[in-house]
């Protein structure tokens, strides 16, 4: 079989997969998976430009997705009432007040030198340490004092949350630009640590700190960019339709609005997919890969190896963004304090290997098959343990045994795919031309 | 002496005991990576693993019971024996270099000369294999490990410590499991480097940790000494797994502490034996010490990414890590 065929045929297997949960358990479930599965393969895209197509080797992308995922709350949450007169300006002059510190710390260290430089920046990062702290600490306190049960935030934009996905991206490449003026251009491993370190201090930062998005209060009911299904299930138009279709009222709606989302994150999907293959297929991406191949030979010719790094670096950060403000806007909610790195940073990376990195269709391939995996396992070896029980008689005290044994499955299952994949396939399913 | 003072010493010594066990995970790292140039991502797993092993053994617990009875419609949980603690380590041990065997046989001799990705997502595979497995075979709910080691605060240091401060100042409070855990670090350390230094096999070892090809040429059976490393490696993740699960019951966060150990490993170099004991340290004291006297101004919870931050500065300024060889190029 030549190649093509196989990637069709590999894709058409995935498809079919989806399919035959929906016609096993439900359609709505099948949706679901679709749409966080959707997501997954931007988020592969995105790791995927950076390791498959630059070798550059990032293990915070749970950092960025969270980042994306603020900026969803940021965007769309309507201003808290109060908020902004009780400090919310003060806030945002003790964040510029620290940025001026460090700003005016690097101008003093550039003019002065010896003794003098080194008690001028101790002077002025302790001064404004202490400035900062003095206009920051009231504000915040007042802010977080607004309703805490419910609000304690400073609030959005008040704005569409479909903008929050661009804006998702923004945040996102603003934290790769500057990791990445930090740690590109040293050695590899910089570049890991420093993406590990920093989305852990942005989960941290979440968490904590209250008055941006309620921390691990969590920020709940968030604006949704389709109608909410007990509007549907009340309108007289949606309930002739749905009648009209052979559906009752309730299914049509969670319908309707699921495969609503699909259609959006599908058209994003499309949407970079085509502008990476796009940029790969031009010279600047000849060029990125040649980099990766070997470095000092492209820096030989000329070609400017850490612009590129950067570029890149930036691009595939913004995408995991997006997708992280695409995945909150699906939930309806902004949970800081389920961000792990092994759901949302290994997990990914799982999907680009398996699918098949330096390949971008092997990435979406890859970001469905996993997302698949990760969800049915439990559910599958439930209905295999069923099945290889149902013939007994005494089946009270089994029910408990089976349910906590099939628990454990989808990590062991998920480990034995990966061993399996690397043991035979180890440039992945769909690997680089 | 001012009782604020004493209470940094305090911590700075819970620190250093926090420190022993981000040290032994490490020195497990470093054993492989030496050995192998893999990243051993599945090491915390390794020391959840054993530890589970182990409480199972003792207890005379049956593996997979779960899903035995889940087939067989039995009701089995336990054999109805407990075995004593020194020959349920010595099974455990067992168990651990047969897993040596079985990474190496299934997994590893399949992917040499791969990219170094490739083998570090198989350990990331096999973390998370090795984690469904120990949940199918002992079960997930948090078990408490007792082999015997002292339990609790020593009295004899609270009482002698207890005149240092004011009234308020009760005594420095150190748990003595901790100090025996620094005891058997320090000791199996030793024992390391003994063995690396002056057996036929730690020499082996150490040449297949400079030169592959040289070690291979003088006729060192790479597989060999893999197999050994791994064991090695899983020899200390029990270990520390007894330390932790003694501690604070053997439960699945363990594997977490994976992630803890690569700032310490920037720090002591990948390398380096003693780099990873020293790196640990620095790290446990230094997290703590942090979030003692800086945490509170700013906001508390430090000690989530203080080990970051701390491995990146010292990549800046030494990228080598304290402990690692000099060939290090900057790009």
């Amino acid at each position: 079989m030549t190649r093509s065929l196989t990637n069709i045929a590999l894709f058409a297997g995935v498809a079919c997969l989806i399919l035959l949960t929906g016609f096993t358990s439900s359609w709505n479930s099948a949706l679901l998976i679709i749409n966080m599965g959707l997501i997954s393969a931007i988020m592969a895209i995105g790791v995927n430009l950076q390791w498959g197509f630059a070798g550059l080797f990032n293990i915070g992308i749970m950092g960025f997705v969270a980042l994306g995922g603020l900026a969803a709350v940021l965007v769309s949450e309507p201003p808290t009432e109060g908020a902004w007169g009780a400090g919310g300006f003060q806030v945002i002059g003790a964040l510029l007040l620290g940025f001026a510190t460090v700003a005016l710390t690097v101008f003093v260290r550039a003019k002065t030198s010896g003794r003098l430089q080194t008690i001028a920046t101790l002077v002025i990062l302790i001064g404004g340490f202490f400035l900062y702290r003095a206009v920051f600490d009231p504000a915040v306190e007042a802010i977080e004092a607004i309703n805490p049960a419910l609000q304690g935030n400073l609030g959005g934009l008040n704005l569409p949350i479909v903008l929050a996905w661009p804006v998702g991206g923004l945040l996102a490449a603003g934290a790769a630009w500057i990791i990445g003026k930090t740690a590109l251009g040293l050695r590899s491993d910089y570049l890991a640590i420093a993406t590990l370190g920093i989305s852990e201090i942005v989960i941290a930062a979440l968490k904590n700190e209250d008055w941006l998005a309620r921390g691990v209060k969590n920020v709940i009911g968030l604006d949704r960019p389709l109608p909410n299904e007990i509007d549907l299930q009340q309108d007289p138009a949606f309930i002739e339709q749905a009648a009209g279709l052979g559906l009752d009222p309730v299914t049509a709606s969670t319908l309707y609005v699921k495969l609503g989302y699909s259609l959006m994150f599908t058209a994003v999907l499309v949407l970079i997919f085509v502008a990476a293959q796009l940029a790969l297929n031009s010279p600047w991406g000849r060029m990125v890969r040649a980099i990766r191949d070997n470095e000092v030979a492209a820096r030989a010719m000329g070609k400017d190896v850490t612009a590129r790094h950067l570029q890149i670096f930036i691009l595939g950060s913004a995408i995991c963004g997006v997708a992280g403000a695409m995945m909150v806007t699906l939930d309806g909610q902004l949970t800081p304090g389920t961000y792990q790195p092994l759901r949302f940073t290994f997990l990914i990376w799982v999907m680009v290997i398996v699918g098949g990195s330096g390949n971008n269709y092997g990435a979406v391939l890859g970001g469905f098959l996993i997302w698949f995996l990760w969800v049915q396992v439990e559910p599958y070896g439930a209905a295999l343990m069923g099945f290889v029980t149902a013939p007994m008689p005494d089946a009270w005290w089994l029910k408990d045994h089976l349910i906590e044994s099939v628990a454990y499955m989808r990590l062991f299952t998920m480990g034995l795919i990966l061993l399996l994949m690397l043991r035979f396939f180890p440039r992945g399913l769909i690997p680089e031309r | 002496m001012g009782d604020q003072f004493l209470f940094a010493i305090e911590v700075m010594i819970n620190g250093l005991m926090a420190g022993v066990l981000y040290a032994l995970v490490a020195l497990g790292f470093v054993l492989i990576f030496k050995a192998s140039g893999i990243f051993n991502y599945a090491q915390g797993v390794m020391a959840l693993f054993a530890a589970l092993t182990l409480v199972g053994i003792m207890e005379g617990q049956v593996p997979f019971s779960h899903l035995i009875n889940a087939i067989f419609g039995t009701k089995i949980h336990h054999f109805g024996w407990e075995v004593p603690a020194i020959l349920a380590i010595l099974l455990t041990m067992m168990i651990m270099v047969f897993f040596a065997w079985a990474v190496n046989h299934f997994v590893m001799r399949h992917l040499v000369n791969q990219e170094p990705i490739i083998l570090f997502m198989a350990t990331i595979g096999l973390a998370y294999f090795l984690e469904g497995v120990g949940d199918l075979m002992w079960g997930s709910e948090i078990k408490t490990l007792d082999v015997g080691l002292p339990q609790g605060g020593s009295f004899w240091i609270e009482d002698m410590t207890a005149g240092l401060g004011s009234d308020n100042f009760f005594g420095f409070f150190i748990d003595k499991l901790d100090m025996v855990a620094t005891v058997i670090a320090a000791i199996l350390v030793v024992g390391l480097v003994v063995f690396a230094q002056y057996t036929k096999q730690g020499r082996a070892m150490r040449a297949v940790a400079d030169d592959h090809q040289a070690a291979l040429s003088v006729g060192i059976s790479l597989n060999y000494i893999w197999v050994l490393v791994w064991s090695l490696a899983g020899f200390v993740a029990l270990v520390a797994g007894i330390m932790w699960g003694a501690k604070s019951g053997v439960q699945f966060s363990l594997s977490l502490i994976a992630l803890k150990a690569l700032p310490v490993l920037m720090l002591g170099g990948f390398t380096s034996i003693p780099g990873a004991i020293v790196g640990g340290l620095i790290i446990g004291v230094g997290e703590k010490i942090f979030e003692f006297t800086v945490g509170a101004a700013i906001g508390g919870a430090t000690e989530n990414w203080f080990a970051y931050m701390l491995a990146l500065l010292f990549l800046v300024f030494r990228p080598q890590g304290l402990f690692g060889e000099k060939i290090i190029e900057r790009v």
